[in-house]
C-alpha cells in the first residue's frame, strides 16, 4: 500500500466511524425528544432506589421531591446532587410543579391510593409503587380513576416489565411445561424490616410495615409481586385460600405476621404454595411453576431456569443453550437475549449494540416502559387492572391469615 | 441480622477486656476489640461476596440494631450497583455500552468514578480501574474474591495490557456521563468498591447518631468510629502473611479512620503469588511486575477514608516501600504499614501514621495466647 492510499483508507475509516457514531447520536436524540419532567413523592429507601435509576435516564428529569420525613428528604436530594424543589405535602407538590408532567409515587401502601388519585386528577402520569392498596374498596376506587383518566398509571409489578418473564411467558404459551399443576413462591430474609426511630412519634409513620392499619403484612408487600406472576402465567385468579401464620420471630411490638404460609387453590387444580419468613433468608425469593412436561423457576428477578421432563417435546435448539445445576437438575437458562441476540449478529451488530433496555436492572426497565408510554400514548405492562387482581390476591391471603379461615375469592373483587 | 450479646457473653467480654489491657495492648489481626459493658450490637451481611460486619454501642439497642440493618441495606444496593458479575448492574451497563455513547450515571457512582481515577492518578497508575480489561474476562461467572484477582484472559496478552489505562476513560462532569476512548476497555472497581460501601455504611451510623462503632467489609476495609466509653480504642491485629499463627503488632485506629488491607495470594501449590495485577506492567500467569513491590507481602492503607483506604491498599503492595514512603511524604493524611519479606523473616514497616493510627510492634506469639473478642477473630 502506498503512503496515499494509506492516508485515503485511514481517512475513508475515520470518516465513516465519525458518520456512524454521529448517526447513532442522532437516532438516540430523535428517539429521545423532550426530557419529561417528573416528581418523586416517597423519599425512602425504595424511593431513592428508584430516584437512582431516574438519575440515570438521560430523557428525564428529576425537579421536584416530596416526603413527610425530612431527613428522608434530605438525604434525596443529597442523593440527587442538585438543588430541586421539596415538599411535605404533596398536594401542594402537584399544585406548584405546573411543568411536571409525571410522579413516581414510592409511599407507604395505605397511602397510594390517594395520593395516586390525587396526582392523576391534576393531570399527572403516574407510577404507583405496587401493591396497590390493602383494601379492596380502594382498589377498585383507584381503577376506576385511573380508567377514566387520559393519562398513565401504571403499577411497580417490575417483574410484568421484565424481558426475563416475557420470554417465560412466550415458553409457558407455547406449553413448554405442559398442563400447570403447582407453583411455589418464597420471599425468605433474616430482617426484622424495622426502621430506625429516634422519636417515639414517628414509630408508625417510618415502620409502618409492622402495624395492620397500614400495612399487608409480609404476602401484600412482598407476595402481590411474586402473586402477580402467578396469575399472569396461570392467565387465571385465584378461587380460595388458607394459610397460617404468626409473629413468630420478631416480638418487637409488631402487628403483622413475620412468618407464614399460605396455600392457594387456582382452577383446573392448580395449587399455588406462599411462604414468607423474616427468620430466614435460606432460598431467598424466586417462583416456581411446575407442568406436566417441565418446570421453571425464577430467582430474584434475574435468573430463569427450565427443567424439562424426560417425555418433553425436544424443540432442538435448547442442546446448544447454556445449563445451570440447581441442587441435582439440570436447567436451561431462559436467556431473554438469547435469540434477538442471535438475530442482531446475522445482521452484522456488534455484541455490544444489545438492545439497551434489555441490560439494566428491573427498576430501571419498569420506569423506562413508563416513560415510553407516556411518549407513545401506549398502555403499560402493569396497568391499574393487572394491579388490581395482585392486590386482591394478596388481601384475599391476608384475610385467610388473619380469620384463620379458608377464604373463597369472589368474581367482584377483581371486577371494575 | 443483627445479634445483641448476653449478660454472661459482656460480662465475659468485659473480662478478658480488663485482662488484654493488663496483656500490653495485644490482639488478633483484624481482631474488632471490644472493652465496654453496655449495649453492644454486632449486625452482619453477606454482599459483594464477602461478610460485612458492624459492631456498635449505644444505650438504646432497639433503636441500634434497626440502624445496623438499615444501613447494611445499602452494602445490597450497591452491590447491586457495582458488582462487574451482575448483568444488569451500572457498571455493568456502563462497561457494555460506554465505547459506544456516553453512559450516564447517577451523582454518587460518578462522584466514585472520579475519586477512583485521582488515586489512580496519585499513586502513578500502580491503582487503575480500568484494569477491566485484564481481570473481568477471568472473573465473570464467578465468585469474586477479597480484590483484584487476575489470571488469564480471552485475549492475547499484549492487546489486553493495551486496553488499560485512564487515557481511555473520559468523565464528562457537566452531563455526568461515562465515555471509552477505545473498544475493550472495561471498569473494574473491585479494588475500591468495598472502601465505599463501608464509607457509605459509616455515614449512615453517624447520620443516625450512632456514636461509636466499627465497621468491616470482608475485613479487608474497615472504618472506626470514636473511642469506647472507657477511653479505649478501636484495634487491629497484625499477623505474620507466611505464619498466619503469628502475630507481628497491633495497630491502634483513631477516630474517623479508614484502613485497607491488601495482600498478594500465595498460590503454594504453584510457589507464586497471584491476585492483584500491576496496572502498570501487567504480568500475568503469577509472577509479579515489580521487583520492588514483590517485597511487600501485605499492605495496610490508612486515612481518613475507607474508600481512599481500600484503593491505596492495592497500589501500596504495588509501589514498594521506597514508593509507599514518598506517597505518605507527598500525601499528609494518608498512612501505610507494609509487611515486608527480608529472608525468611517479615519486617512491619510503617509511613505517615501520625494523627491516623499508632502501632506497637509485638514479640512473636500465637493466637491461642490471646482470647478472641466480641468481633471474633477476623484474621485474613
Amino acid at each position: 500500500m502506498t503512503r496515499r492510499e494509506f492516508v485515503m483508507s485511514s481517512v475513508t475509516a475515520f470518516t465513516l466511524s465519525s458518520l456512524y457514531a454521529e448517526a447513532q447520536e442522532e437516532a438516540k436524540s430523535k428517539e429521545k425528544g423532550e426530557r419529561i419532567k417528573c416528581g418523586v413523592i416517597g423519599t425512602g429507601m425504595h424511593g431513592r432506589a428508584l430516584l437512582k435509576e431516574l438519575m440515570r435516564m438521560d430523557d428525564v428529569e428529576v425537579i421536584a421531591l416530596c416526603d413527610i420525613y425530612q431527613p428522608n428528604l434530605e438525604r434525596a436530594t443529597r442523593a440527587l446532587g442538585k438543588a430541586v424543589n421539596t415538599y411535605s405535602d404533596h398536594r401542594q407538590m402537584l399544585e406548584r410543579e405546573k411543568d411536571m408532567q409525571a410522579v413516581i409515587v414510592a409511599t407507604p401502601t395505605a397511602t397510594h391510593v390517594a395520593i395516586s388519585i390525587d396526582a392523576l386528577q391534576a393531570g399527572k402520569h403516574v407510577y404507583c409503587e405496587a401493591p396497590l392498596s390493602n383494601e379492596i374498596e380502594e382498589c377498585k376506587q383507584m381503577a376506576k380513576v385511573a380508567i377514566a383518566s387520559q393519562n398513565i398509571f401504571q403499577v411497580g409489578h417490575q417483574r410484568r416489565t421484565n424481558p426475563l418473564y416475557k420470554h417465560a411467558l412466550k415458553f409457558i404459551k407455547g406449553g413448554a411445561i405442559g398442563q400447570p399443576v403447582q407453583a411455589r413462591a418464597h420471599y425468605h430474609r433474616k430482617d426484622s424490616l424495622r426502621r430506625p426511630v429516634s422519636d417515639a412519634k414517628y414509630e408508625r409513620l417510618l415502620n409502618w410495615r409492622l402495624y395492620r392499619d397500614t400495612s399487608g403484612g409480609l404476602v401484600a408487600e412482598y407476595g402481590s409481586h411474586q402473586l402477580d406472576v402467578i396469575n399472569w402465567f396461570l392467565n387465571t385468579l385465584p378461587v380460595a385460600v388458607v394459610g397460617d401464620g404468626g409473629i413468630d420471630v420478631w416480638k418487637d411490638g409488631r402487628e403483622v405476621h413475620d412468618n407464614i404460609h399460605l396455600l392457594f387453590e387456582y382452577p383446573n387444580g392448580v395449587r399455588v404454595t406462599y411462604t414468607a419468613t423474616l427468620g430466614c433468608s435460606y432460598e431467598q425469593n424466586y417462583e416456581l411453576i411446575l407442568g406436566t412436561m417441565g418446570a421453571m423457576w425464577f430467582s430474584k428477578e434475574r435468573l430463569g431456569l427450565w427443567f424439562k421432563e424426560p417425555d418433553a417435546p425436544e424443540f432442538g435448539w435448547e442442546i446448544y443453550a447454556r445449563k445451570e445445576h440447581l441442587g441435582d437438575a439440570l436447567g436451561i437458562v431462559l436467556d431473554p437475549e438469547a435469540s434477538k441476540y442471535a438475530a442482531q449478529l446475522e445482521k452484522g451488530f456488534k455484541p455490544a449494540e444489545k438492545p439497551e433496555a434489555e441490560t439494566k436492572n428491573p427498576f430501571y426497565i419498569s420506569l423506562s416502559e413508563f416513560f415510553k408510554c407516556i411518549r407513545e400514548g401506549k398502555k403499560p405492562a402493569c396497568g391499574v387492572k393487572e394491579a388490581l387482581t395482585a392486590a386482591v390476591t394478596a388481601i384475599g391471603a391476608r384475610m385467610a391469615l388473619e380469620k384463620g379461615e379458608r377464604i373463597r375469592y369472589k368474581r367482584e373483587w377483581f371486577e371494575v | 441480622m443483627t445479634r445483641r450479646h448476653s449478660k454472661r457473653a459482656r460480662n465475659y467480654i468485659a473480662k478478658i477486656t480488663e485482662d488484654k489491657q493488663r496483656q500490653a495492648k495485644t490482639s488478633s489481626h483484624e481482631t474488632v476489640e471490644r472493652c465496654v459493658v453496655m449495649g453492644i450490637v454486632t449486625a452482619s451481611r453477606v454482599a459483594m461476596a464477602c461478610k460485612f460486619e458492624i459492631v456498635a454501642l449505644s444505650d438504646d439497642e432497639a433503636y441500634l440494631s434497626a440502624t445496623l440493618e438499615r444501613a447494611l441495606d445499602e452494602v445490597e444496593q450497591l452491590e447491586l450497583q457495582l458488582s462487574p458479575f451482575i448483568f444488569d448492574s451500572h457498571l455493568s451497563d456502563i462497561n457494555r455500552h460506554a465505547y459506544h455513547y456516553p453512559v450516564k450515571v447517577e451523582p454518587q457512582l460518578f462522584w466514585l468514578l472520579k475519586r477512583a481515577v485521582r488515586i489512580g492518578v496519585e499513586t502513578g497508575g500502580a491503582f487503575d480501574i480500568t484494569v477491566g480489561a485484564l481481570t473481568l474476562s477471568e472473573k465473570q461467572g464467578r465468585a469474586c474474591n477479597n480484590t483484584s484477582t487476575v489470571l488469564h484472559g480471552s485475549r492475547a496478552e499484549g492487546e489486553q495490557n493495551a486496553l488499560v489505562g485512564l487515557k481511555w476513560l473520559q468523565l464528562d462532569d457537566d452531563t455526568m456521563t461515562v465515555k471509552f476512548l477505545r473498544e475493550g476497555i472495561a471498569i473494574d472497581l473491585c479494588g475500591i468498591a468495598k472502601g465505599y460501601a463501608v464509607d457509605v455504611v459509616a455515614s449512615r451510623l453517624q447520620e443516625a447518631g450512632v456514636d461509636c462503632f466499627f465497621v468491616h467489609g470482608g475485613k479487608s476495609s474497615m472504618y472506626a468510629f470514636n473511642k469506647l466509653p472507657n477511653a479505649d480504642v478501636w484495634r487491629i491485629g497484625v499477623t505474620n502473611p507466611i505464619k498466619p499463627s503469628e502475630r507481628l503488632a497491633v495497630i491502634e485506629l483513631c477516630s474517623g479512620v479508614g484502613v485497607g488491607v491488601s495482600e498478594w495470594c500465595i498460590n503454594s501449590a504453584k510457589g507464586k503469588m497471584i491476585h492483584i495485577v500491576d496496572p502498570r506492567s501487567p504480568n500475568r500467569n503469577g509472577s509479579l511486575g515489580n521487583a520492588e513491590g514483590s517485597k511487600v507481602l501485605r499492605a495496610y492503607a490508612i486515612c481518613k477514608s475507607a474508600t481512599d483506604a481500600d484503593a491505596l491498599s492495592t497500589a501500596f503492595l504495588l509501589l514498594g516501600v521506597n514508593g509507599v514512603k514518598r506517597h505518605c511524604e507527598l500525601h499528609k493524611g494518608r498512612g501505610a504499614v507494609l509487611l515486608v519479606r527480608e529472608g525468611n523473616e517479615v519486617k512491619v514497616l510503617s509511613f505517615g501514621l501520625k494523627g491516623l493510627a499508632k502501632i506497637y510492634h509485638l514479640l512473636p506469639q500465637t493466637k491461642d495466647d490471646i482470647p478472641d473478642m466480641a468481633g471474633g477473630d477476623t484474621s485474613l
